[in-house]
């Protein structure tokens, strides 16, 4: 690690090189690949919400021209194995299966039955409306209580009355915690499914080789992970299952885990011979894709003593999943990581109630869960605030973790690395200047306007160990607790640098990151690195850009390589400048190694290069030819559960305080923002730009969660929110400018002190929107407990409805 | 099938095309111009932009027929070569305008056709003239950052 | 989502359009296809025929008589926005055009594709309403109020073809478009442009208020809101319930016609 004062790369403004290829078009996204021969795949989707598949009949579709194949449900069911969920980590295995294509009955609308292979798209969308699918419509289920209503029909007949398990914990002494309250508040809050909504949209070519019976895929996937379990799936053995990365146009969580259009593709390759591509379309994507967001109710008491100090949390959630558990509960446990925010509470109950639909499988989010959770906690702080006649700042000023408390361990076991949260709330009172706007909102309250002043104090919990993937689990096996990173690097017979990358990109610059590093700890200009992603067949353990982690992962990767190749150069360079390896110094700026002390005497890389690559005979014994390394990163910190809590499982802890300002139309019920201010806190920051453009996106996507975003399910089970005409994504007029001040405390964990970034806009943003909102209507004693702010809804509350 | 001709970032083509071929399936997928990205398909997202006489166009929305006799600019004609960028590309890299990069190509091309008409646009008429393109990663403000340092590289290039 | 199969072609005259147009049921006119080609690629409009009417000269130009402006159907939204005429004499019509869609989208929509459509929530037709146009179509003149009927629905015949709009000026006149919109880049919700008269009334036209615009005469912003209240035939669609729309729509008319005076005095 290198110090602040020696920083050369770290922290700099660096232009990304993955802007290269874009600004030129130049990017390889999956709907981009062309390979000779290659089909395009439709799927034939259900228009029922909940229905019996009592056909299907392809006869009339594999007539038409440029159809080569058509699969159906039960080709699918007799030709592989169960698709590979987390519901197989429960003990015992939940039977909840995520057919690749439905066979007995379509859950959800939109859910595949059938795929056709053609030579182009449009032929096959032409044939995919000529399978003929005779369906018996069941009732749908479209929300929680209808799901576990007396009576209700079953989504999956192995989860009696709609429900996937019921769980309750109590962190810490919650019940003494509540006998001693002075005030108790109680909310139920609600957040609706949303969905990140890339502008890419899921894809993938598969190409199955008949000879090694070996499979090939290419696709936007953001992990690698889910490769390895494919090869079950299809009956390959998992090392000839190839994963290709393209470039990927944005996840935000939905492409993490994506196998059943691969499982189709992979089949539909194999009985044409052909590459097989499926790219969802947008109303695939949105509609029926693997990707929504949580679903979600709370009830919830937060208890305080006299001071106002928070004592315990407690609260009921009720996650509507939908028709699957892809990623079993994780975006519940996860979150609870950071379950007490930046306040001392002392203790947590949970009591988690997880439930089938009929709508699609829910998958990751940005945020993870995260954003919702600090929704409530920040409802809470903001409800007990007025009932205590406190200011949003002064009731966080009263429970905030001060500095010297940290390294912190929570009720729930997490660790939090670092934070100054006082100095963080005092700065953003200051940099969104919150008494000169408290003045405006007073003058303009006699006008009749209404102004709000809105405040968020949020975590933004990274690098996770992976334990919360079966933390609610209960079981002894598969306890997944790496979450390792790899990186290869290679210093090629010139002396020039490569680095190939484990994981693909998606927009998080890892790609500079890793450049940036290599610099740092070799002193090579960051520009003058190659940067490559590996063919997962000859990749490491690498879970990639998921949950915030990729920066502090792939910066202790690839320092981690660099230091073992110097150390490969060591050897090297003393036998060529006949000198003992220990007297030799890297140097940064003269890119070799000096015998200390004698300056002259000096070895650059180039050189040693040269010997590596092409001189055995000047090798010192017990030295190979070739420079390079690869190197695997665990998890700094992962620890496992320990009976009363669940151990460190995202010990990496940023922090954000965020303070829009905002005016309501009293009449229309519009929302418009006059301000949004933010004092962030990553740790060390390792690109300016790039921390802001992940901070500034998470924000606008958080404030379409505040505002706008919603999948809205109809009582037959049919969604607003199908297109982009419906899901209503911020644009160029929707947004404000954000102002944004850094605050560093370094984590003592990591590489050079960075923190995750990648989530947080999006966890702090509604959080603080709904306050600002609420602020503004506070003359009508409105408690707001539930997102997006509709105009409709905000007029609602206006009028009188959940008043406190 | 039509006979269509095409003027193609200054190179003249023709081509067969079928009837409901839309321009940014034809440019993609017989041009091999696969920076036209395709976000929605039904114009709201903008990714597909390109420039024809000068005007912004969804070319997801745009048959290839229709375009028939048509100039046409992609994000593959914007940098007068292959080492230099034009200032709006430059720009956009400089300012961190670019993260996953799908949205970038209709972005720089709805940016282009902007300081073509108005050489140095306020952050009010940027935003009102990009807002049919949707950026979800990135959140805009650096988009417009960029088109503004691009309006100003392009005044001091242009005495 | 691809486009389902079609023939499309381009006559070189009006009554050629319409002969093709006449030939076939399930044909269509062509303008800028901002709106017909969504429908298609969603599913949502079969069409056999496609007549791409974009290049008629019948249907092009801007022009103005001394009492009223021409506008020809098939003129992209992009020019009549940068035309000087419009923006003399009709200024409530730039200002509507500039809150449509957005630039990439208006390079190729046309006014008369707009009228086609005849959108419910759409700010055009209102607009067009509120100046007392006239749509001379290849058979007949019509008020544009006589020419909206429906959501969706026209008075046109299938194998009738908008040709141009004539408007009488409204340069004396002042104007206000409200608009509410969930996004910017979605339909409006509802709203209401509105333009002063030589009678000294205001002419507000509302939109996303009922299944086609309404218009109301007044000169005083309550008696507009009440109107509106009254008139309004709210409904449901994926931006807002019917119950928001009732409740909006007075306060956009109030405001328009409160706007206009405001300017006025
Ligand atoms: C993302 C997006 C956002 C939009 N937002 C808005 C908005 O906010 N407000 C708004 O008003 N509109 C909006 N639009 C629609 C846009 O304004 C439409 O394109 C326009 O209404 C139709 O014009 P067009 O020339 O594209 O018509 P086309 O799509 O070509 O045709 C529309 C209909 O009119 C018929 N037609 C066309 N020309 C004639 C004619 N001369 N005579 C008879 N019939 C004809 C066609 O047969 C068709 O049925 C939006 C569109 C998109 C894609």
């Amino acid at each position: 690690m290198t110090s602040e004062r020696d920083r050369r790369f770290v922290g700099q403004k660096r232009t990304t090189f993955e802007s290269a290829r874009h600004v030129r078009g130049r990017g390889k996204f999956v709907a981009d690949i062309q390979l000779p021969g290659m089909l395009h795949v439709v799927m034939v989707r259900s228009p029922h919400a909940h229905a019996l598949i009592t056909s299907v009949d392809t006869s009339e579709a594999l007539a038409m021209p440029g159809v080569h194949a058509v699969i159906t449900g039960a080709d699918v069911r007799a030709r592989t194995e169960p698709i590979f969920t987390l519901a197989a980590l429960h003990d015992p295995p939940l039977d909840i299966p995520l057919p690749a294509l439905a066979h007995d009955k379509a859950r959800y609308k939109g859910e595949a039955v059938a795929a056709v292979a053609a030579t182009s798209r449009a032929l096959a969308e032409d044939a995919a409306e000529r399978v003929r699918v005779q369906y018996e419509p069941l009732p749908p289920i479209t929300n929680a209580t209808q799901a576990m209503a007396e009576g209700a029909p079953l989504v999956h007949d192995g989860s009696p009355g709609n429900v996937i398990m019921h769980r309750k914990y109590d962190f810490g002494d919650v019940e003494g915690c509540f006998e001693r309250a002075e005030t108790i508040v109680r909310r139920k809050l609600s957040w609706p499914r949303q969905t990140g909504a890339p502008l890419d949209t899921f894809g993938c070519v598969a190409q199955w080789e008949p000879g090694t019976d070996e499979i090939t895929f290419w696709s936007n996937h953001q992990s690698n992970v889910l490769l390895w379990t494919l090869g079950a799936t299809l009956g390959v053995p998992s090392h000839r299952v190839r994963g290709i990365s393209c470039d990927i146009g944005g996840a935000f969580g939905g492409k993490f885990w994506q196998p059943r259009g691969m499982v189709v593709c992979a089949l539909l390759s194999r009985d044409t011979g052909r590459p097989v591509r499926f790219v969802e379309d947008r109303v695939e994507h949105l509609e029926s894709g693997d990707n929504h967001g949580e679903d979600r109710t709370y009830d919830a008491e937060l208890a305080l003593d006299k001071d106002g100090k928070m004592l315990a949390l407690r609260f009921d959630i009720v996650e509507d999943y939908g028709s699957a558990f892809v990623l079993g509960s994780i975006n519940n446990s996860e979150p609870l990581a950071q379950a007490v925010g930046p306040y001392g509470i002392e203790a947590v109950g949970v009591d988690f109630t997880a439930v089938l639909s009929t709508k699609p499988p829910q998958a990751a989010f940005r945020g993870f869960g995260g954003a919702s959770l600090n929704f409530l906690l920040e409802r809470m702080t903001d409800a007990a605030a007025r009932e205590l006649g406190l200011t949003a700042e002064e009731i966080r000023r009263r429970n905030l973790l001060r500095p010297e408390q940290f390294p912190y361990t929570t009720p729930t076991g997490n660790l939090y690395d670092s934070g100054d949260y006082p100095q963080a709330l005092d700065r953003a009172l200051e940099l969104a200047d919150v008494d000169g706007w408290r003045h405006y909102q007073k003058d303009a309250r006699r006008e009749g306007r209404a102004i709000g002043i809105g405040l968020a104090t949020c975590q933004e919990r990274s690098v996770q160990s992976g334990s919360a993937l079966w933390l609610m689990f209960d079981q002894n096996h598969g306890r997944v607790t790496t979450a390792a990173e790899t990186a290869t690097c290679r210093v090629d017979g010139h002396g020039k640098v490569t680095v190939a990358l484990h994981s693909p990109s998606l927009g998080t610059p890892i790609e500079t990151v890793a450049a940036t590093v290599v610099g740092e700890e070799l002193g090579v200009n960051p520009g003058d690195v190659s940067v490559r992603h590996l063919d997962t067949a000859v990749a490491g353990p690498a879970m990639g850009p998921v949950a915030s982690r990729m920066t502090v992962m792939l910066s202790g990767a690839v320092s981690g390589a660099i230091h073992e190749i110097r150390e490969m150069m060591r050897p090297i360079a003393a036998n060529m400048l006949e000198a003992a390896p220990d007297d030799l110094v890297w140097n940064k700026d003269e890119l070799g190694y000096f015998v200390k002390g004698a300056p002259d005497a000096h070895a650059s890389m180039a050189e040693i290069a040269h010997v590596a690559y092409s001189s055995a005979y000047l090798l010192p014994d017990g030295t190979r030819s070739g420079l390079e390394s690869t190197y695997t990163f665990d998890h700094p910190m992962a620890t496992l559960p320990n009976g009363s809590d669940w151990g460190i499982f995202a010990p990496i802890i940023g922090h954000a305080v965020h303070i829009p300002v905002v005016e309501v139309d009293l009449e229309t019920g519009g929302v418009t923002f006059l301000d949004y201010a933010v004092v962030h806190d990553c740790g060390t920051v390792m690109n300016p730009d790039a921390v802001r453009g992940q901070l500034i996106g998470g924000i606008c996507q958080g404030i379409g969660t505040a505002l706008t975003e919603e999948l809205h399910y109809q009582d037959d089970g049919s969604v607003i929110g199908r297109d982009f005409r419906s899901y209503l994504i911020p644009t160029f007029l929707d947004m404000p400018n954000i102002r944004i001040e850094h605050l560093e405390t370094p984590s003592p964990f990591t590489y050079n002190g960075v923190k995750g970034v990648g989530e947080g806009g999006r966890m702090v943003a509604p959080a603080a929107v709904v306050s600002a909102v609420e602020d503004a209507l506070s003359t009508f004693g409105c408690a707001i407990d539930e997102v997006p702010m509709t105009p409709e809804k905000i007029l609602g509350w206006i009028d009188g409805k959940n008043r406190r | 099938m039509k006979v269509i001709n095409l003027v193609i970032n200054g190179k003249s083509t023709t081509s067969i095309v079928g009837d409901r071929m839309t321009l940014a399936d034809y440019l993609r997928d017989e041009q091999g111009l696969t920076g036209t990205r395709l976000g929605c398909e039904q114009g709201v997202c903008g990714a597909c932009t390109v420039i024809v006489r000068k005007r912004p166009v969804r070319a997801c929305l745009y048959l290839a027929v229709q375009a028939d006799g048509q100039e046409i600019e992609t994000i593959e004609g914007l940098a007068p070569n292959a080492t230099e960028l034009s200032p709006i590309q430059d720009a956009f890299r400089q300012g961190h305008a670019v993260q996953c990069g799908f949205c970038t190509s209709g972005m720089l091309l709805t940016a282009k056709a902007l300081l073509d008409e108005n050489p140095n646009p306020d952050e009010d008429t940027i935003r009102d003239w990009m807002h049919g393109n949707i950026c979800r990663c990135v959140g805009y403000q650096q988009i417009i950052e960029a088109v503004q340092l691009a309006a100003e590289q392009n005044a001091t290039e242009t005495p | 989502m691809k486009l389902s199969p079609f023939t499309y072609c381009r006559p070189d005259s009006v009554a050629e359009a319409i002969e093709l147009l006449a030939g076939d049921p399930a044909s269509y006119p062509l303008a800028g296809g901002q709106s017909l080609m969504p429908a298609i690629a969603l599913k949502e409009r079969r069409a056999d025929l496609l007549v791409d009417i974009s290049r008629l000269d019948d249907l092009r130009g801007i022009s103005f008589s001394g009492t009223s402006v021409t506008i020809g159907a098939a003129e992209p939204m992009w020019d009549l926005e940068r035309s000087e005429l419009i923006r003399t004499h009709l200024p409530l019509l730039t200002r509507a055009l500039s809150t449509v869609a957005a630039a990439g989208i208006r390079s190729r929509a046309t006014l008369g594709g707009s009228a086609g459509w005849a959108d419910r929530t759409s700010q055009l037709p209102a607009t067009l309403v509120a100046l007392d146009a006239t749509i001379v179509s290849s058979t007949r003149r019509i008020k544009a109020h006589e020419f909206f009927v429906g959501h969706g629905q026209t008075a046109l015949n299938h194998d009738e073809l908008v040709l141009r709009f004539e408007i009488p000026s409204a340069s004396l006149g002042h104007h206000d478009l409200q608009v509410v919109r969930r996004t910017y880049i979605t339909w409006p919700v509802a709203g209401a442009a509105a333009v002063g008269t030589d009678a000294g009334t205001i002419r507000v036209a509302l939109f996303g208020a009922a299944p086609a615009p309404i218009l109301i005469v007044t000169s005083d912003p309550a008696d507009a809101a009440e109107q509106a209240s009254d008139r309004a035939a709210p409904f449901d669609d994926e931006h807002a319930t019917s119950t928001y729309r009732q409740r909006v729509i007075p306060v956009l008319a109030r405001r328009a016609v409160a706007n206009v005076l405001r300017v006025e005095t």
